[in-house]
């Protein structure tokens, strides 16, 4: 019997640094991972960026590759460390510019405000996904981008399945709500 | 292993539709970082966490701090005997008498300083067993 391509002999050669393995782990997982991080991040840049350190995490620490069981789900597991890297860096720079905002408008007033408000997404639905908790957002984002399981979510993220599957479904009732909300709402401002 | 098999409301089927395709750059650019991240071998395995070693420095120094600020500085600026021992119950006159070889008598540091009058630290000149009474003539002698 070939047990050539068995996930244990994938995980093997990924530890044992074979390139072509990464490039099959890549092929296999891409699509989801670059769909997950641009649930999570927002944007198509910070996802391409959230992968691209998934992939560079998995080798330096390839050597704990060895003892990973689930691979698809110590991937997305990483994935999830790197956006939230990220979430906590840029909730740092943001308060620090809106420290500087405010003491720019203290001496010059409104008018020397140099800094651009922050750009919402023009898409309703990426809106209302960006209002979401980082916490929701991100099971909303493993669930249906990364094609996870409840369990495999709650290994990533470090909780029971219950609890990821109630955030889920808390998630989509936001979702709904905002959304449902929105329809309702006139698409052009109404003229006196 | 219950894994999302397709949208089952219109929830889930808008964001499911809200795809982005996958770039085409992105491959050869992730493939090329795995390769020079291959080139330069992989992190060593700490067997602590980063943090330990910064932690243990900075608990030290403020526990060094802290004994300075309580105990070596105010001891420094009140010079020996002057005042009362941090954490000992022992009044300064007690410690002055202790380093002298003087006993006591068994009596609380109050009644024997009620006693003898006296508040002030002295410095007695021969170590020997006292009574209070002995005290006070040792102190009428040396003023």
């Amino acid at each position: 019997m070939d047990d050539s391509n068995t996930p244990e002999r994938e995980i093997a050669r990924l530890a044992a640094g074979d390139m072509a393995a990464f490039a099959r782990l890549y092929d296999r997982l891409g699509e989801r991972l670059f769909a997950a991080a641009r649930r999570m991040t927002g944007s198509v840049e910070g996802a391409e960026e959230a992968v691209q350190e998934v992939f560079v995490a998995l080798v330096r620490g390839r050597e704990k590759l060895a003892t990973v069981s689930d691979l698809d789900g110590y991937v997305f597991t990483t994935l999830r460390h790197s956006i939230g890297r990220r979430w906590r860096s840029l909730a740092s720079e943001r308060r620090s510019l809106d420290g500087l905002r405010r003491s720019i408008e203290e001496i010059h007033g409104s008018e020397g405000r140099v800094m651009p408000a922050p750009r919402l997404p023009d898409d309703e639905l990426a809106a209302a996904v960006a209002a979401l908790p980082n916490a929701q957002r991100e099971v909303v984002a493993l669930r249906i981008d990364g094609g996870l399981s409840f369990e495999e979510i709650a290994a990533a993220i470090d909780t029971n399945p219950n609890t990821a599957a109630s955030r889920y479904r808390s998630a989509l009732e936001k979702l709904r709500l905002t959304l449902g909300a929105a329809a309702n709402l006139p698409r052009h401002p109404v003229r006196p | 292993m219950n894994r999302f098999d397709g949208p089952r409301d219109d929830i889930e089927q808008r964001i499911a539709n809200d795809r982005v395709p996958l770039p085409t750059s992105l491959r050869p650019r992730i493939l090329a970082a795995v390769g020079e991240a291959l080139e330069n071998g992989p992190t060593p395995l700490r067997s602590s966490p980063p943090w330990r070693e910064e932690t243990v420095v900075l608990a030290t120094s403020i526990l060094l701090a802290s004994l300075a600020f309580l105990v070596i500085i105010p001891s420094l600026v009140a010079g020996p005997g002057s005042g009362p021992i941090l954490g000992s119950s022992e009044s300064s006159l007690e410690v002055q008498a202790r380093r002298l070889g003087i006993e006591l008598p068994r009596a609380t540091p109050a009644h024997w300083s009620q006693e003898t009058g006296i508040t002030a630290p002295v410095s007695f000149p021969h170590p020997r067993s006292l009574t209070p009474a002995d005290v006070r003539d040792v102190l009428d002698a040396s003023f």
